[in-house]
């Protein structure tokens, strides 16, 4: 899953991108408004996490800006201002969840997990698809009810696919979103993942699509 | 009781009982004079009727029959032992009342007064033309006395009585006068703390629309203080609450991971402790200004003195940035001013110099006198302010944006305050080719 921070607090926002990184979460951290709104205006995410008075544009004209363009990326706002004309200003301007400082780690990141979920359309907590079930909030996957171990990339790779499923992801898609900006990602990093995934899950999990990506199916041929 | 209605009921009630006293005794001197005036003329009257009577009785008969057929008459009236008359042909008694003695009751011509039976006596002495009869007729002072006593209480006793009933009428009058105070009070008294629009009372009295304007006046300030103290604490709980939040977040983050992660989040702890702290001391330190305690407390400061004093203080801090810290003046640049505070602000001057400096960087202080004004110029060669936003980096928690460099966004605003509560200029200059000069008169 990727996260857009923007946040312009250098504790903060460092602190917000280890919490989230160390739940699964690949975080693209912007440090002002201008930055955060190019980012999303140029890449895709699968939920934003963002301060309101921020250098540059501010988070709420962000917010509109992403809405007018029809962005319907989850947004949360993390914010010092808790007065109630506050908060449904920034839930009018198209924000999804509000957050008052100072957070709670573990709710930020189910807050995210709750947000990503509705946005997907689903109202179960859990992904479930053939005989795979995928809780989110745990990290727990179960094959025919028996607890598979992956490790954090792996899971990754497998929520993306199984929160898309049936839609095909492309190659490019699932490495923008299981790896920020700054790590290096080898070129058959992805494949790797792949196959381990497959040889945990059972070879006809996840297809490949050849030219195109990668997608998991209700009805395994 | 220091109330206006008492204070005004005794004051009219004392000047209209003296006002009083002082027409009675007008009234009563008056009629005492005037009585006297009419007795005596009554007693003219009397001595003239008895001389020309006994002057024609004399001339009738002769003078041995003559005697008087009053003498032994019983009295009609009480108030004839009052009145005495005597009629003597040369000292030979002629004739006398009842109540006259066989003596003189006067000896000498003309009125006097004098004793007789033990009362006090009226007396005039009377001789007629002829130079023979004298006439004496005497009437007792307590007649006019007890004349006077009557007219006197006439005019007292319905004053008397009035007065308890104008002392009622007035308080009333008085209570109603002071009725628009009452519902003024009644107003005010009725207000939460937090009520703070004017008093709009309509039917004031000229009077207490002086007073109306003042609470006025002083309910606009109250309310502007409290909003700003409002403001001041909004935006401080605001800007106190993203350190915090940063801090909880590295403690979080350091208590799910563990190594590296972990120690680096747990020194980020500390650091937003830190900063969150200097924050904390800041505002305090802003609060604290308040001018009228501050300004009671001024004394002779040497500017230079204390600019040595700061620079020795920040002198190891400069050192790791291998910063030159110079001082360009001469001691005995003294302004009237608090120790503390001038210390304070040059110590934020100082540091801000060295933070926002590069390594290797230069800032120099410089006091020195031009004309009437003690001028202290504290300058760097480091970043610099946009000339656009000179006069926002004042503001309260106003940070450059994308600065690199942790501040509370509070220490300009400290000194502007202080130099504020020392009457002075602060100005901010750019340097040539790069940096910052801030340049304060007082």
């Amino acid at each position: 899953m990727r996260i857009l921070l923007i946040e312009d607090d250098p504790l903060l926002g460092d602190a917000t991108e280890a919490g989230l990184s160390h739940d699964g979460y690949t975080v693209e951290w912007m440090h002002n408004g201008d930055h955060g709104d190019s980012a999303l205006r140029n890449e895709s995410f699968d939920g934003v996490v963002l301060d309101l008075g921020l250098p540059g544009k501010s988070g709420l004209d962000i917010l509109q800006a992403m809405r007018g363009r029809n962005d319907t990326t989850p947004a949360l706002i993390l914010t010092a201002r808790d007065s109630i004309e506050d908060r449904i200003k920034g839930l009018d301007s198209g924000a999804d969840d509000y957050l008052i400082k100072p957070f709670d780690l573990d709710e930020l990141s189910a807050r995210l997990r709750a947000l990503i979920r509705r946005a997907a359309g689903r109202s179960s907590p859990l992904i479930e698809i053939a005989t795979v079930v995928l809780d989110p909030a745990t990290h727990l996957v179960t094959l025919n009810n028996e607890t598979v171990n992956l490790s954090q990339r792996e899971f990754s790779l497998l929520q993306l696919l199984m929160e898309a499923a049936p839609r095909v992801l492309s190659r490019s898609y699932l490495e923008e979103h299981l790896y920020s900006w700054e790590s290096d990602v080898g070129s058959n990093v992805l494949e790797v993942h792949i196959h381990n995934l497959r040889k945990k899950l059972g070879k006809t999990f996840i297809h490949t699509i050849r030219g195109v990506g990668y997608r998991v199916e209700e009805e395994s041929e | 009781m220091n109330s206006i209605r008492n204070r005004l009921l005794l004051l009219l009630l004392g000047v209209f009982t003296s006002v009083w006293v002082v027409m009675m005794g007008y009234i009563w001197q008056n009629t005492e004079h005037e009585i006297e005036e009419v007795f005596d003329a009554q007693l003219a009257q009397a001595s003239l009727v008895l001389l020309d009577l006994t002057q024609h009785e004399i001339t009738e008969m002769d003078l041995d029959d003559f005697r008087s057929d009053l003498f032994g008459a019983e009295p009609v009236h009480e108030y004839e032992k009052k009145v005495a008359f005597q009629v003597w042909r040369g000292d030979k008694l002629l004739l006398r009342s009842n109540s006259a003695p066989a003596t003189p009751m006067s000896r000498v011509a003309g009125y006097s007064s004098g004793e007789m039976g033990g009362e006090r006596w009226r007396f005039l002495h009377r001789v007629d033309t002829t130079g023979v009869l004298i006439a004496i007729v005497g009437e007792q002072y307590e007649m006019r006395n007890e004349l006077e006593e009557k007219i006197i209480l006439q005019l007292f006793w319905p004053i008397t009585i009035a007065l308890p009933l104008l002392a009622l009428l007035m308080t009333l009058g008085i209570t109603r006068g002071l009725h628009p105070l009452k519902s003024l009070a009644a107003e005010v008294a009725s207000r939460s703390p937090t009520q703070l629009e004017e008093i709009t009372a309509k039917q004031v009295p000229q009077e207490v629309s002086p007073l109306i304007d003042s609470i006025n006046t002083l309910l606009k300030r109250v309310a502007q203080t409290i909003e700003a103290e409002h403001r001041f604490t909004a935006d401080a709980s605001h800007e106190l609450r993203t350190p915090l939040a940063a801090i909880k977040t590295q403690a979080q983050v350091a208590k799910r991971t563990e190594g590296e992660v972990s120690d680096s989040a747990l020194d980020k702890v500390v650091e937003g402790v830190d900063r969150t702290s200097h924050l904390v001391e800041q505002l305090l330190t802003l609060t604290r200004l308040d001018p009228s305690v501050v300004q009671r407390c001024f004394e002779e400061v040497d500017l230079t003195v204390i600019s040595e004093r700061v620079m020795a203080e920040l002198a190891p801090t400069a050192l790791v940035k291998n910063i030159e810290l110079t001082m360009v003046g001469q001691r005995g640049e003294v302004v009237n001013g608090s120790a503390p505070l001038l210390q304070i602000l040059l110590r934020n001057l100082i540091e801000n110099g060295i933070n926002y400096t590069h390594f290797g960087g230069k800032v120099i202080v410089t006091v020195n006198t031009e004309g009437e004004e003690i001028v202290l110029k504290v300058s760097d060669n480091g970043l610099g302010i946009p000339e656009d936003i000179r006069q926002r980096v004042f503001d309260r928690f106003y940070r450059i944006e994308g600065s690199s460099v942790p501040g509370s966004g509070l220490g300009l605003s400290i000194v502007k305050r202080v130099v504020d509560i020392h009457a002075g200029t602060v100005e901010i200059e750019g340097e040539q080719p790069h940096g910052t000069r801030v340049v304060i008169e007082i």
